[in-house]
């Protein structure tokens, strides 16, 4: 069923690329055997220091304030003029531990992107390796373009230390494949971007599998002039849970909505999104995660300086439909932030300071607001 | 953190983040229901699932089961089941269950022996108004033994008529679970309330009655309630006084006079356990009405740090379960009225002292606190992994109090003011000597300790070629012989200080080192690199591979802080071609007292040559499968997955091969409560993998008393029909569904498929025991048997093997595959001794299919052996042959293959159950490079007219000498319930023992057995069973098959060298004349007899518990 609908979707893919390319692109260059390859080095990093208050009754909430290494990344890309590309991106302050950073986790290098990529046309490319699938809009985005210290609480949810670790709806990269029209088909100040995939569903950096189902996910984004864009997402995973003998069947059905605004110096983010899992193996009752966050900030350039004020809202409830003896533990968190950005030395570095308001079902609260400062230079 | 506004603007939102801060609110404690796994705590023995009821706070979560049948190992739903720290650094639940640590087993509360039959679980207080959130479960009368069910009703008054479970309930049950905000410990208020419309005397007026037909007053006699707790094998159990060593305590309490109507065991005012991440804690409220104060002229001179109105009495522990009494009923209680015992479950972080720093405000009890660093002594690292045990003094000595995990050199809690001294423990180091130090209320005392050094040994097994292989390492040391026949827990080891048993090899000591041997440590190796952790000393490492292969020893002196290297060739010297090594009971983790992880069980597996692995964990379905996979064993070995369907009183059954369930907590386990034989078999052949046609059913440990199916169903060892039913019978017989049917008959099933006939070290269970030749010190009866006779109880055998009840069966035609087992629960039990040598096709475990598994099974062309590789045929014909057409005299040809250090004395053939041929196997001969054979003809048998008979041929081979140290000696017996039901059947005044020492030893060094499958020779067409062997050619010397004696030597083993299961029930009662039969005529092995009530509800010998 899933195969089906992958490739109907990709079909129809590769036929609007096509459409597209007759219309509004050149023919293709004939390939030349001394195609030169460009490469490029890139990278981040970003720092900063959390401070997260005290629980009086939580000994590991707010007790690891200090410096911390959110990336130190290393992307080397390489392109080709008759449309090949590869990227390989590596992040040396990926914690090791599952999950959100833990306390006592080591650091470590771990690949993040790894994937070769054909564009036939500035509308079609096929690409495969590791990559995030595209599902949240916020997830889209490099680190180096954060417009807060952290991602909201809809995407990576609670961090161990920060609160009770809950784990947030975004999607994790994954090996796999995926068709997309590059950086849109384009009609009039209308584009349309349409990613469509299927990855192995396991997670990042497994070799293989861990099932015999792929996952499947989409998304599409309609985008008028550079003012609004409105994108829709989904994606199914059968995944497989445990360890052997004990692998467990569960099902999550992922969708998500987003809206993206941005004039006269304002922007503004607002996403929906929802998990449901179904446990095949246990046969427990349905799960369903969902969250909102909404995100608006005001920029505004002072000649090399940039300086912007945000505030974001998020909601995350990892139970949103309970059940009979269940209450909703919907977890909230508002943030300030005010960023400033320049450049150092010709490189583009951003410092953004924030605070967080943070609110917890009844009966789990905590007094865990935090307060984050957080640097990032890219070059 | 707080109630917060959407957005009102950023500035203001800038304002209000920036000096936001608020009130904290209160912690919360809620009650509700599980609605999905993630919910409930993981672990080694969570078994908490959907539907159950859920009680958490920040602190700990605990799982109180739903109505219906225990998923632990008790009887009833709403025990506690489950119990966790709430991890900080928990990671979000899956379908497998939470995050967290829970090692816990079960606990349910006890009016004397009765349970509770909870129908009704249910939120009281759900918490969301900040306060105490409840659960209560509640319920009439149960039988947590049906055994005593007459008994439990008639002293509790709990029905209309004792004798009938059914009959209108007088009393309803209930206990409150009850968590607070912050708390980590449970407060839980048994309450048990009269509901019939008269008053209630406690003890009932019908117990008083048959109290007094046995001539005990009533006088002074109060009904104990309590609690059954599992805190299983993988929780130390931690009493104040005796600290890790319970066992030791508790026989100590049941050598002391203790009499009526008081009964044996250690008091404490706290009990504790330690593991891994997680540690529990039981103590009671204070009540005048304490049982333990109420007899305080009894206990108090046997209470190490006093009687106080929280004491408790420790009459048992065993096979993960703790007795705890610790209140006594009032004599009366009016219509409608109730009383209440109020307790406390403490969930630490691991430790004891994580135990006792909760547990001594609970008491009240004003406290210091204790604070150290330890060092290592070499390099002045801080020492981790290593335990400060801190004891107390109490008179001139000091005794175990506390138990202090070390985590990075430093430790700290609280203890009562007082004197103590402090000492560090850690594996392979030797104690630290004792630091005294005084705690003063409110104030702190600082310690500086030192952890000795321990040695290590780097052993790499390596076959022929030089190629790693699977492997045992054995380090084997000699004491000094000063120490001669002393108690080796007096200056070998410190078992109540966390140490483990050292096991001696229980040869007479003499100036000869090699009668002073012990074993300091043994690990398991998958990949031939073993690592041997002991105190620095002289060691001869032994390398061994199962009795296939030799072993190979080399001498290594190890110092402090240092690492020796040895490398041991063990030789396969034994070649078993088609035939597969095949253990058929093996207990992982998943059993409630078995404490190996799955990847310590397979290594062991492995290490012991075990080639074809069934996983049967009591109730619950394990695959080793995949651990296989991951240590790489697949050339080694293979697995099928199985059960062992433990019921509590109509036995034990494995069922194999089985299908493998991931969805359901059990994995597939099935319930038994309240199921007959029959019912179980087939739930069991439900699960198999190949089919129910195709899945074995086992009886396992079938005279193992309480948990041995023959025994339980009341069948004469002689005649195999069930015994004619005695006076008691009609108080103490289980008459509940699983063994009465609804038309009063017998629920007996012959329906299974193989038998059980040697079980790891339960030898006193393999043959019908007979008077030895010689005897250790101590009382005989007076009409001693003749030498080499079967004891006798009345008609049947007083304590009867179940090699004996197979030769009968087999002479009924009942052709059950007999098979040997381990039953191995932890190391001291070592997997595969013994085993099944199974003819499959090839030699390869890697070619086995569940389907030729149990095919090579049921051809019967197997033998059971831990050592002694015999095989048989008769005119050419293989083991499970049915010859057909055979009037002629038949050649039996035996042959006999053993490792060199595998000793055989005799091998005996066996035809319808007598013994026709003796064979002395020449001693000095090696039997891996020559085997043995020897070739008979043999007329056929005629029944006492004359006339031929058909028959069936087995071979045995027995051997005198010890297996040490490949196989460890039964050096400490394991606490069985029998020694609970000594505790309380004695003061019973049940206790005549009526065979002093003319009994099985129960401490002794394993010897070569071996026992092969039959072979059946057919006159005609088809086999006719010759019938049973008239009973005095049974008892008659002339068919004793010459099991070895135990050496009797005057060691501290002695205490054990006699007493069975039986015995050790009636040990409080002196033994002066000794007639053979009781006051009350009675029924061996039928459970009318109250002193077997609980006798070897056990462990079934060699269990380490």
């Amino acid at each position: 069923m899933h195969l089906r609908l992958a490739t109907v979707v990709t079909l129809s893919l590769l036929f609007a690329a096509k459409a597209s390319a007759q219309s509004n692109e050149p023919a293709a260059e004939p390939v030349t055997e001394d195609a030169a390859w460009t490469v490029g080095l890139h990278g981040l990093v970003r720092a900063g220091f959390d401070s997260v208050a005290d629980d009086e009754r939580y000994d590991f909430i707010g007790r690891y304030d200090g410096f911390a290494l959110r990336n130190a990344r290393l992307i080397l890309d390489a392109t080709n003029p008759e449309g090949f590309s590869a990227r390989l991106s590596i992040e040396g302050a990926t914690d090791i531990e599952a999950g959100g950073t833990t306390p006592s986790a080591t650091l470590d290098a771990r690949v993040r992107d790894g994937w070769l990529s054909y564009a036939p046309t500035k509308s079609l490319a096929i690409r495969a390796g590791q990559f995030r699938p595209g599902f949240l809009a916020e997830s889209q985005r490099n680190p180096d373009t954060y417009d807060f210290a952290d991602p909201s609480l809809l995407a990576t949810g609670v961090a161990l230390g920060a609160g009770f670790e809950t784990p947030g709806l975004a999607l994790d990269r994954g090996i796999g494949a995926e068709v997309n029209t590059g950086a849109g088909i384009t009609a009039g100040d209308l584009t349309v971007r349409i990613r469509a995939g299927a990855w192995n569903g396991n997670g990042a950096n497994q070799q293989l599998n861990d099932n015999p189902s792929l996952a499947y996910g989409t998304r599409v984004e309609f985008a008028y002039a550079d003012l609004v864009t409105l994108g829709a997402a989904g994606f199914v995973n059968a995944r497989t849970d445990g360890e052997l003998p004990d692998r467990y069947q569960e099902s999550d059905t992922g969708t998500a909505l987003d809206l993206r605004l941005s004039a006269a110096n304002f922007s503004l983010l607002a996403q929906v999104a929802q998990v449901a899992t179904s446990y095949e193996t246990v046969g427990s009752e349905d799960r369903l995660q969902s969250g909102w966050a909404a995100e608006l900030g005001y920029d505004r350039s002072f000649g090399q300086l940039d300086a912007g004020l945000g505030y974001r809202i998020a909601t995350l409830d990892p139970w949103a439909e309970g059940s009979a003896t269940r209450t909703h533990e919907e977890l909230s968190e508002q943030t300030v932030a005010l960023r400033i950005g320049t450049k150092v030395g010709g490189l583009p570095a951003r410092l953004i300071a924030q605070h967080t308001l943070t609110e917890e079902f009844e009966s789990r609260s905590l007094n865990n607001d935090r307060t984050q400062i957080s640097a990032v230079v890219a070059f | 953190m707080r109630r917060f506004y959407p957005l009102i603007g950023l500035a203001l939102s800038v304002a209000a983040g920036l000096s936001g801060c608020s009130s904290t609110p209160a912690s919360r404690a809620q009650a509700r229901t599980v609605t999905h796994r993630d919910e409930v705590p993981a672990g080694p023995r969570a078994l908490g699932d959907v539907g159950d009821l859920l009680l958490e706070n920040d602190k700990v979560r605990v799982v109180i089961q739903g109505p219906g049948d225990s998923r632990g190992f008790g009887v009833y739903g709403g025990s506690l089941l489950d119990a966790a720290r709430v991890d900080r650094n928990q990671r979000s639940g899956s379908s497998a269950g939470g995050a967290g640590s829970d090692q816990f087993g079960e606990l349910f509360p006890s009016f004397f022996l009765q349970a509770v039959a909870v129908d009704k679980v249910e939120v009281i207080s759900s918490g969301a108004d900040g306060g105490t959130a409840r659960v209560r479960a509640s319920g009439t009368a149960g039988d947590f033994l049906e055994l005593v069910g007459y008994l439990n009703r008639a002293i509790t008054g709990s029905n209309e008529r004792p004798g009938d479970a059914t009959s209108t309930p007088k009393i309803s049950y209930a206990t409150t679970y009850e968590l607070e905000p912050g708390a980590n410990w449970l407060r839980l208020i048994f309450r048990v309330e009269n509901i019939s419309p008269e008053p209630l005397v406690f003890p009932g007026s019908d117990a008083t009655g048959l109290l007094s037909v046995i001539g005990l007053p009533t006088e002074g006699f109060t009904v104990p309630l309590g609690d059954v707790a599992l805190f299983g094998a993988t929780s130390k159990l931690f009493v104040p006084g005796a600290g890790y060593d319970l066992r030791s305590a508790l026989d100590r309490s049941y050598d002391a006079a203790i009499d009526w109507p008081a009964f044996p065991g250690v008091v404490a005012d706290w009990v504790a356990s330690s593991g891994d991440g997680v540690s529990y804690g039981m103590m009671v409220e204070g009540s005048p009405d304490n049982f333990v104060i109420g007899k305080q002229a009894t206990y108090a001179p046997v209470a190490p740090f006093g009687v106080t109105d929280r004491s408790m009495l420790i009459p048992f522990v065993t096979g993960g379960f703790t007795g705890l009494f610790h209140r006594q009923a009032p004599t009366e209680l009016a219509a409608g009225d109730a009383f209440e015992v109020t307790k406390y479950f403490v969930i630490g972080d691991g430790d004891v002292g994580s135990v006792l720093d909760t547990l001594l405000p609970l008491q009240g009890v004003p406290t210091g606190d204790v604070r150290g660093k330890v060092h290592e002594r070499l390099g002045s690292a801080p020492a981790d992994e290593v335990t400060v045990e801190v004891r107390r003094k109490a008179g001139d000595r000091y005794l175990p109090y506390g138990s202090y995990a070390v985590a990075a050199g430093s430790f700290g809690g609280r203890l009562p003011a007082g004197d103590y001294e402090a000492v560090v423990a850690g594996e392979g180091r030797p104690l630290s000597s004792g630091v005294a130090f005084s705690v003063k209320v409110g104030e702190a005392s600082n310690l500086d300790l030192t952890a000795e050094g321990a040695g290590r040994i780097a052993v790499r097994i390596v076959d022929e070629r030089g190629q790693p292989m699977p492997g045992k390492a054995t380090a084997v040391a000699f004491y000094a012989e000063e120490k001669a026949n002393q108690d080796p827990r007096t200056f070998l080891y410190d078992k109540a200080a966390g140490e483990h048993e050292r096991t001696t090899d229980l040869v007479p000591d003499t100036a000869d080192p090699l009668t002073r041997r012990y074993i300091e440590t043994v690990d398991w190796t998958a990949s031939g690199q073993a690592e041997l952790l002991v105190r620095p000393g002289t060691y001869t490492v032994v390398g061994s591979r199962g009795p296939e292969y030799g072993i190979a020893e080399q001498t290594v002196t190890v110092a402090p802080g240092a690492t020796a290297s040895v490398t041991l060739r063990v030789d396969h010297l034994v070649q078993t071609p088609d035939r597969l090594a095949a253990d058929m009971h093996i207990h992982s983790i998943h059993s409630i007292d078995a404490s190996f992880p799955v990847d310590y069980r397979v290594r062991s597996l492995a290490a012991e040559g075990v080639e074809i692995a069934v996983s049967t964990d009591h109730n619950f379905v394990t695959d080793f499968g995949p651990t296989i996979d991951q240590l790489g064993l697949r050339p080694w070995m293979t697995s099928f997955i199985g059960m062992e369907l433990t019921t509590l009183e109509t036995g034990h059954f494995n069922g194999y091969p089985l299908s493998y369930k991931t969805g359901p907590v059990g994995k597939g386990a099935v319930g038994w409560s309240k199921r007959t034989p029959d019912e179980l078999f087939s739930a069991l052949r439900d699960l198999g993998s190949e089919g129910s046609g195709n899945t074995i059913v086992q009886v396992n440990h079938a005279r193992d008393s309480i948990l041995g199916y023959f025994s339980q169903y009341n069948r004469n060892a002689f005649t195999t029909l069930p015994n004619r039913p005695g006076v008691f019978d009609r108080f103490t017989s289980p008459t509940g569904p699983a063994f009465v049917g609804a038309d009063g008959k017998t629920t007996y099933s012959e329906n299974f498929d193989a038998l059980e006939i040697v079980n790891g070290k339960l030898f006193n269970e393999i043959r019908h025991f007979r008077t030895p030749a010689s005897f250790p010190d101590g009382p005989l009866p007076a009409d001693l048997p003749a030498v080499g006779t079967v004891v006798v109880d009345e008609n049947d055998a007083a304590f009867p093997g179940v090699v004996d009840d197979w030769f009968q069966l087999l002479n009924l035609g009942k052709r059950y595959i007999g098979v040997g087992t381990s039953d191995t629960h932890s190391g001291d039990d070592e997997a595969g001794y013994f085993r099944t040598m199974v003819r499959v096709a090839g030699d390869d475990p890697r070619t086995v299919t569940g389907r030729s598994f149990v095919e090579g099974l049921r051809s019967r062309d197997a033998f059971a052996t831990n050592g002694p590789m015999l095989t048989m045929t008769v005119n050419g014909a293989p083991l499970g042959s049915t010859l057909t057409a055979t009037t002629a005299p038949v050649e039996v040809t035996l042959r006999l293959a053993a490792a060199p250090w595998v000793k055989v004395a005799r091998v005996n053939l066996v035809r319808n159950g007598e013994i026709v041929r003796r064979f002395a196997i020449p001693a000095g001969v090696d039997l891996a490079a020559t085997p043995w054979t020897e070739t008979v003809t043999l007329e056929p048998p005629t029944d006492a007219a004359g006339a031929a008979k058909d028959s069936w041929f087995v071979a045995e081979a027995i051997g005198d000498d010890s297996l040490f140290p490949v196989v460890r000696p039964v050096g400490i017996p394991p606490l069985l319930i029998t020694d609970a039901v000594a505790s309380l059947a004695a003061p019973l005044g049940l206790g005549t023992d009526e065979y002093g020492v003319l009994q099985p030893a129960l401490s002794f060094p394993v010897t070569a057995y071996a026992i092969t499958n039959p072979i059946w020779v057919a006159r005609g067409a088809s086999f006719e069973p010759p019938g049973t062997v008239p009973l005095a050619r049974q008892k008659s010397a002339d068919n004793d098959p010459g099991w070895p004696a135990p050496p009797l030597v005057e060691t501290w083993a002695d205490r054990w060298a006699a007493p069975t299961d039986k015995q050790k029930a009636l040990r409080p009662t002196p033994v002066v004349s000794l007639p053979m039969q009781s006051l009350f005529a009675r029924d061996p092995d039928h459970p009318a007899d109250i002193r077997r009530i609980f006798a070897a509800f056990h462990s079934h010998s060699g269990h380490d518990h």
